[in-house]
């Protein structure tokens, strides 16, 4: 018997321990990539050397202050947003229930714009985007709220709310100085361009809290799979739980719509590719991270590197992707 | 009589239409409690009440002399067990996977699976003969698998209590034998089973003490020897019947003799 259980256990457990190794080495082999690339190319070895503080110093300007702090936040902001998707589409059992979808990121964007028409910079526009976005979250919630909270209604109430922001930023780029309009329109597609050292260093900041914080979720987030009755009646405290999930998976999306701009379909594919690659149920949050950050690494790299001359935002690729990503999803799920 | 679970001038309803009224009751321990009723009549809303599930309008609900209602999630799931009649069953999750769920309430808030979990699992898997099928998907599983699958991860949360909504509504006749034997066994090991059953004749067969609702209210308790007869099912279900032996186990049996089900009926 004892023995039985082993050899059942091990043929999924190590599955996803080679995934989640594959995923991390992955990442690795993008990160230096996207390190080596550009304009002035550097080998490996250059790399390796200005990470650790040695070698050449202008080649360690390139590698440290230019392309790191760019490559490190599209790793963050991808993970946020892989993970945020995960805790998102779990909590609603709907792969629809990405944050960029149910509104979230329309709120956050809104505070951003707001911001920066006001003339703040970077701080004011994460203020304004992690305050809106939190002020949406709550608002989606109390206006979905009948005797707790059901995925459809949220996921509704979501959208109608996203569609309603969406609308108000709009008004308020048309209302906007030429100059600034033209800013926070590229940026509101979603972009890594121009990314400086201070603004990788708020985002680490950020994610070394909510990135542990998620992950400490995953459990309450199975449970909550099984339906209401059964978490509640296995040990879990539904309502807060879930109150603490939307909070958590809130503020990771509205963190990176306030860092690179609401860059859509990350949210959506990662969670989805990540349950496809791990097999068994749900979503993990930390697997759906790590497909997300090597998502969104490997799009910047294209939108940096595959245009020539032209820098691309990475929320221009990311639509590309995401609308290709779509259609062989719609046509793998009607022929399987 | 003794029992853990008390039910105390209870009172089940949602603002102005009362579910059920005053209904006070013991549930004997180690035995297999069937609450049964006619459609509607708050078979399942009492399940759902004594674990927490419904705010009560009145009245109290005892386990171990302390109100259910008070107990933290964690505390309750450690003692009792719900299968609610139709639970969500994630895509593509396996049983084992679905089993090890039932360990919530024992783990430490953010780490999981230490080898007691799994020895605990083996042995869920082992009681419902779910063994072999452990690595399946469960929507690769017949009704009756699947039911047993869920069995499995109640009983992964060891309470000395479980409770099931009606666990024999979605599978044929040889499987609802089946899980009926299969919650006796669980009585034969000490369990307390509680039960909604719809079907009369099932639970006057297979359970040990009926808890019957009707009228609002509970209607009779007792061992299904001692209370059912033609007047209770008339009482019941507003159905004419003959109750004779059931010619295998001797229990009370109902056989309905009029198709008409009479006006004014509960």
């Amino acid at each position: 018997m004892g023995m039985m259980g082993w050899r059942q256990k091990a043929r999924i457990f190590p599955r996803r321990c080679i995934i989640f190794t594959g995923l991390i080495a992955l990442l690795i082999v993008l990160f230096t990539l996207s390190l080596c690339l550009g304009d002035f190319p550097v080998t490996l070895m250059q790399v390796l050397a200005a990470l650790i503080g040695r070698g050449d110093e202008t080649v360690a300007m390139v590698i440290l202050e230019w392309r790191l702090p760019r490559s490190g936040v599209a790793i963050l902001m991808g993970a946020a947003l892989g993970m945020s998707g995960a805790i998102f589409q779990s909590l609603f059992r709907n792969p629809l229930g990405s944050p960029d979808i149910i509104g979230f990121d329309a709120g956050a964007f809104t505070g951003a714009t707001l911001a920066l028409l006001a003339g703040y910079g970077f701080i004011g526009r994460m203020a304004g985007a992690l305050g809106a976005g939190a002020l949406t979250s709550v608002a989606v919630y109390a206006l979905a709220w009948k005797n707790g909270v059901q995925g459809m209604r949220l996921i509704l109430t979501g959208i109608g709310l996203g569609q309603l922001l969406a609308a108000v930023g709009q008004w308020l780029l048309l209302s906007a100085e030429p100059e600034t309009a033209v800013s926070v329109s590229v940026w509101a597609i979603g972009t890594l361009n121009g990314v400086e050292t201070h603004q990788f260093f708020v985002t680490l900041g950020f994610a070394v809290v909510l990135v542990p914080v998620g992950i400490a979720q995953t459990r309450a987030l199975r449970q909550l799979e099984l339906g209401d009755d059964v978490a509640q009646a296995s040990g879990l405290a539904v309502e807060r739980a879930r109150r603490r999930l939307v909070v958590t998976g809130g503020a990771l999306a509205a963190l990176s719509t306030a860092v690179v701009g609401p860059i859509a379909f990350v949210a959506l594919i990662a969670p989805q590719q990540a349950r496809l690659f791990m097999h068994g149920s749900g979503v993990s949050p930390a697997a759906a991270g790590l497909v997300g950050a090597a998502l969104l690494s490997s799009a910047d790299i294209a939108a940096q590197h595959l245009f020539g001359e032209t820098q691309v935002p990475v929320g221009t690729v990311m639509l590309c992707l995401g609308g290709v990503w779509l259609l062989w999803m719609l046509s793998a799920w009607k022929t399987g | 009589m003794s029992g853990r679970l008390q039910i105390d001038k209870l009172i089940l309803g949602y603002r102005q239409r009362t579910i059920l009224r005053d209904v006070s009751t013991i549930i004997p321990d180690a035995r297999f409690t069937a609450i049964v009723g006619a459609n509607g009549c708050g078979k399942s809303s009492l399940l759902r009440a004594i674990v927490n599930l419904v705010p009560l309008a009145g009245g109290a609900i005892r386990l171990d002399g302390g109100a259910v209602s008070t107990m933290r999630p964690r505390d309750l799931a450690r003692r009792i067990a719900l299968l609610p009649q139709s639970p969500i069953t994630p895509d593509g999750i396996i049983v084992r996977e679905l089993v090890a769920r039932g360990r919530f309430a024992w783990q430490a808030r953010y780490f999981r699976d230490s080898g007691a979990d799994a020895k605990v699992i083996d042995e869920a898997l082992e009681l419902t003969g779910m063994t072999l099928l452990s690595e399946a998907p469960l929507s690769e599983l017949s009704g009756g698998q699947r039911q047993r699958a869920w069995i499995s991860m109640v009983l992964a949360q060891q309470t000395p209590i479980l409770l099931l909504d009606e666990p024999t509504s979605f599978l044929d006749i040889a499987h609802q034998v089946e899980l009926m034997e299969l919650l006796v066994f669980l009585r034969s090991i000490g369990k307390t089973i509680i039960a909604v059953l719809h079907d009369i004749n099932q639970a006057s067969r297979y359970a040990d003490h009926l808890i019957a609702l009707g009228d609002g209210g509970l209607a009779a308790s007792g061992a299904p020897q001692e209370i059912v007869d033609a007047s209770f099912i008339h009482r019941l279900f507003g159905l004419e019947c003959v109750v004779i032996p059931d010619p295998v186990a001797g229990s009370p049996m109902a056989v309905a003799s009029s198709r008409i089900i009479e006006k004014g009926a509960i």
